[in-house]
Formats: structure tokens, C-alpha cells, sequence
């Protein structure tokens, strides 16, 4: 497999790039993107550096954030609302579902935005387009991964030094076998949407100002604030419309021994990221022929 | 030998007015105002067959050329002939409506320095940054490093976040990092020469030294005096068409002695 890898590799080097038309419908050079693997990991890199330069807290903000968050939702919704969060300490119950989400809204919000908000950068020079979306999905995953730890570390902290503990299961084979899948769908979403979004939004702005408003209704479609168990008998075909319900649902379930849904859903959820992420690389390349001179 | 590009007919189509539909409103208006002007059955009509040839802007028609190996060559003509549109072609940022090229090699495009430069990030990172851009790998660029930040004059600065850079500090360190790419094609724009006097001469002399290294090169630029010091041969382009190529002396002499010409037209 190297071998071959480095084969391809050689003769790419000194390739020969044919120009055209390009009236392809789904064309994806996967051996230049790979080639550019670098390129993704400085932008990553640029991002944090970027972000957090002359900040006292720097990238402890990823922390702070979804920890101040869970407490407004705990005032808000479980004090004052009476929202069950089925058992469970509540600050676990929102953050399993924040991280999720916020992992899933801001690399959606910000890969919409990608061809307009980096026009500048691609009016001037060639790279694969897709190195831009990608590079904020890898950065956005990062950030996840730094607020799951505080997750378990919470978590940890509950199961086994209060009295808490004795509601919470983790089930190990789930943790193991479906969390992946969970990060998968949301990663694959929020590609996928970003994708079609920014296509679309090179052409129409107007996606541009829906956004906000999408995104906060998003929030109160999935649930965080509330368990899946609310959602009523008669409304679960909502749940194969967002994939993000299943994700967390099966998320919190593994952590936390939740009830969770049937695992039709979590199926479905799957085969949705998916599907979106095809539809979304395939408006992405169809506008990337044109988008320099719409912009 | 074969050339190392081949650029075979290529015409570029811009349209004109229907570029700016931003928003429905836009739409609609543009829709109204043609049914007005031409009542609902022409209208339709129209939308099936080509545009109005008033709104559509040929900025290339049928250009071919082609460059050997270790060729520098010059594009001139007037603002607006096209040659920026030919170099944009050439390296991929935007496509042609029809024809085609052949590069025979990695390319590289410089069509204006310090692209994707961020003010947060520090002269060393921003090099790598801007090095990948241009599509060089990472430890291409490590190699490179210290070569870049000599000739750039801001070693001392050079972890110090750009945005604390003299404008001055601010182009050596783009141009350094453009001057050491090492692709054997290069688009380069109007981006010879920056900095001051003296910065100016040593980049000068560094785009010769990178012209006689052997790599082939396409330069758009409007410095004559460039042009004849680099430049083995010239396409001269007028209205998005080839109107001759040849030795940089002869080409030069027609292009200036058609200018008069076409500024009382």
C-alpha cells in the first residue's frame, strides 16, 4: 500500500495538468489532496494560533464555555423549566450533549461561510478547495476532543465521589463500538452541509442571513436541553430528519445508560451523513469551476 | 522535445450583468425589467437560447501558444487584453469556457506575494503558511527556512507576529518566500520587484538567477524595462486575442508603436 502511495506519489511530481472545461460532475482528485495534507495542518494550525494569541485564557476558553453554558441550561431549564434530564447529574446530561452539538454547529456555521469568508485567498492561488472545509472539520474536531475530556473528567468525578454514581452506567462496548459512529455522523454532517451551504451561498447570500436563526432552531430540534424519551410517540419521524438526535442519543446512552432509541435510527442517522456529505462535495466541485468569477 | 505548455484555443466568456445576482430581489428586477422590455413571450423565448450577446464578454478567444522547457515568456498588452485572465487559466484559479491547456510539470502561481499572510501569526509561521499555499511541502519549507528568512532582512523579527511589521518588512518576507518556490513552471504577476530601491535590485536579481536556473516561466507585467532583461520571447494580446509572438524586441516595438493608436480610438 505505501509502495503503491509512493508510487503515485513519484509520477504526480512530474504530472501533467490538463486544463479544460471541466464539465465533470463529480470530480475529486484525492491524490492532490492528499498532497496537500500539509497545507490542511497549517491551516488547522493557524486557526488555534490565530484564535488564541493575546487571549489570557487561550484555548482554555474551550473549556470554560460549554461549562458555563451547562450551568445557565441548569438554571434555565432544569430549576426553573422542570426539565427531566432523565436521572442524571445535569451539568453531564447538557455537556454530553454541548459537545456534540457545539462540535456539529460551528464547523457548520463557519464551512458555509468558507468560499466568501477566504475569497481573497482563492481569487489569488490554486489549492484543492476542499483543504479549506476540511481544515476547519479537523480544527473543530480538536476543540471536541478537548471538551470531552473534560466530559469524562466530570463524569469520572460523579460516578465514583458522589452520590450520583449509582444512576449512571456506562456501558463499555458502546463507548467503544458507537461513540466513533456518533463523531462520524456529526463530522460527516456538518461537512456535508457546510459543503452544499457554501456552494450555495457564493451564488445567493441570502443562506448567509438564515443562518442564525437555522442554527438556534437546530438547537432546539436536538436534544440537549431535553432527553430524546420526550419526544413524543407520535412525533419520532422527526428523529430520521435530524441525524443529530441519534448521535447524541447514542452518545449519552453509552456514557451515561440513558435510554436510548431503536437502532434503526442510529442506522438511518448514518446513511443521512453520509448521503449529505456526497450531495454536499457535489455542489461544492460543481461551484468551484465558477465561483471566481461570481464573487 | 515536447513543450512543456501547451495552451490549445482557449477562450474565456465572461456575462455581463447576470454576474451580480446576489439576491431575489436582483433576480426579479433583472426578470421584470426584460419582460417589460421585451413582453412575456420573448422573454421566455430568451431563456431557453443564448444570452443577449451584449452581456457576454470574450476576455479570451481562441488563444494558443506554446512554451519549450526553460522558455521565459512575456504576456504584454493593454489593461484589459486578458494576460491576467490567461494566467488565472494557467494556474487553476479560475477555467476556460472552452479549449484547453497541458502543463507538463508542478506549477506554481504568483499572482500577487504574501498570500494567506495572517497578521496574528509570526514571520516563521507565516512563511510555512504561505510556503504550503504555493504548494510546497513542510519539509520543503524547513529546508528552505533559513534561506528565506536571509534574504528577507527581518531575522530578528522573524517571531514576532506580521502585524507589528513595517510595510516594508511586511513585502521582503512575501517576496522571499515566492523567490524560493521550487516548481519547475511558474505564472508569475506583476510581482517582481518590491520593498525599496535596494530591496528592489536584489529581486531583481533574484528572478534572474531563478530565470537562469532552467525553470520556464510565464510573466505578466507591465515593466517594460523587466520584460526585455528576462523575457526570451513575447505573446502580445490584444481584446483576448493573440495578435503575434515572437523575439521580445520586435514584439515590444509593434506593442508601442500600436498604443498611440489605440488611445485616439
Amino acid at each position: 500500500m505505501r509502495a503503491y502511495l509512493k508510487k503515485v506519489y513519484a509520477s504526480r511530481l512530474n504530472s501533467t495538468t490538463v486544463i479544460d472545461a471541466n464539465r465533470k460532475w463529480f470530480k475529486v482528485d484525492w491524490v492532490e489532496l492528499w498532497q496537500f495534507r500539509d497545507l490542511i495542518y497549517l491551516f488547522v494550525q493557524k486557526e488555534f494560533i490565530a484564535r488564541y494569541r493575546q487571549t489570557l485564557l487561550g484555548p482554555l476558553w474551550n473549556v470554560l464555555q460549554p461549562l458555563i453554558m451547562s450551568g445557565v441550561l441548569t438554571v434555565i431549564f432544569a430549576r426553573l423549566g422542570g426539565l427531566s434530564t432523565d436521572g442524571v447529574p445535569h451539568v453531564l446530561f447538557y455537556l454530553s450533549g454541548l459537545a456534540t452539538w457545539g462540535y456539529f454547529s460551528t464547523a457548520f456555521v463557519q464551512t458555509s461561510d468558507i468560499l466568501v469568508s477566504s475569497a481573497y485567498i482563492l481569487r489569488k492561488v490554486y489549492f484543492p478547495r476542499l483543504v479549506m472545509p476540511l481544515s476547519v472539520v479537523f480544527s473543530k474536531a480538536i476543540i471536541f476532543f478537548i471538551q470531552f475530556s473534560v466530559f469524562l473528567a466530570l463524569l469520572a468525578y460523579y460516578k465514583f465521589f458522589t452520590g450520583a454514581g449509582e444512576v449512571i452506567h456506562p456501558n463499555f462496548l458502546k463507548i467503544i463500538f458507537l461513540t466513533p459512529v456518533c463523531l462520524g455522523i456529526t463530522a460527516l454532517l456538518s461537512l456535508g452541509m457546510g459543503l452544499g451551504f457554501a456552494a450555495i451561498t457564493v451564488k445567493y447570500r441570502d443562506l448567509h442571513h438564515v443562518m442564525n436563526f437555522f442554527i438556534q432552531l437546530w438547537f432546539y430540534g436536538t436534544p440537549i436541553v431535553y432527553p430524546v424519551t420526550k419526544i413524543p410517540e407520535k412525533y419520532r419521524w422527526v428523529v430520521f430528519l435530524n441525524p443529530l438526535i441519534p448521535a447524541i442519543d447514542q452518545f449519552r446512552s453509552a456514557f451515561l445508560g440513558t435510554p436510548s432509541l431503536d437502532p434503526i435510527y442510529f442506522l438511518s442517522a448514518f446513511a443521512i451523513a453520509v448521503g449529505t456529505v456526497l450531495v454536499g462535495v457535489l455542489l461544492f466541485t460543481r461551484i468551484e469551476r465558477e465561483f471566481v468569477d461570481v464573487i | 522535445m515536447k513543450p512543456i505548455i501547451e495552451i490549445q484555443n482557449i477562450s474565456k466568456k465572461y456575462r455581463l450583468g447576470m454576474i451580480g445576482n446576489n439576491s431575489l430581489r436582483e433576480l426579479l428586477n433583472t426578470c421584470s425589467k426584460n419582460v417589460r422590455e421585451k413582453g412575456v413571450l420573448e422573454f421566455l423565448k430568451s431563456l431557453g437560447t443564448d444570452e443577449d450577446p451584449k452581456k457576454v464578454l470574450w476576455a479570451l478567444k481562441d488563444v494558443s501558444f506554446t512554451v519549450d522547457p526553460g522558455e521565459i515568456v512575456g504576456l504584454i498588452g493593454r489593461n484589459g487584453c486578458g494576460k491576467s485572465t490567461l494566467l488565472k487559466i494557467l494556474s487553476r484559479i479560475t477555467f476556460p469556457t472552452e479549449g484547453r491547456a497541458v502543463i507538463r510539470g508542478r506549477s506554481s502561481a504568483l499572482l500577487e506575494v504574501g498570500t494567506g499572510f495572517h497578521a496574528e501569526l509570526s514571520g516563521r509561521e507565516n512563511i510555512f503558511l504561505n510556503g504550503a499555499i504555493l504548494g510546497m511541502r513542510r519539509r520543503e519549507i524547513e529546508k528552505k527556512l533559513d534561506a528565506i528568512v536571509h534574504f528577507s532582512e527581518v531575522e530578528k523579527f522573524i517571531d514576532t507576529p506580521i502585524k507589528h511589521y513595517s510595510s516594508g518588512m511586511y513585502v521582503r518576507l512575501a517576496f522571499s518566500v515566492a523567490a524560493h518556490l521550487d516548481q519547475p513552471v511558474l505564472f508569475v504577476d506583476e510581482v517582481l520587484a518590491v520593498g525599496d530601491a535596494k530591496f528592489q535590485a536584489k529581486c531583481i536579481e533574484k528572478m534572474r538567477s531563478v530565470a537562469d536556473s532552467g525553470r520556464t516561466i510565464i510573466f505578466v507585467s507591465h515593466d517594460e524595462k523587466a520584460i526585455r532583461t528576462l523575457c526570451g520571447r513575447c505573446v502580445y494580446l490584444r481584446n483576448g486575442k493573440v495578435v503575434a509572438s515572437g523575439a521580445t524586441p520586435e514584439m515590444l516595438s509593434l506593442y508601442n508603436a500600436e498604443k498611440p493608436l489605440e488611445s485616439a480610438a
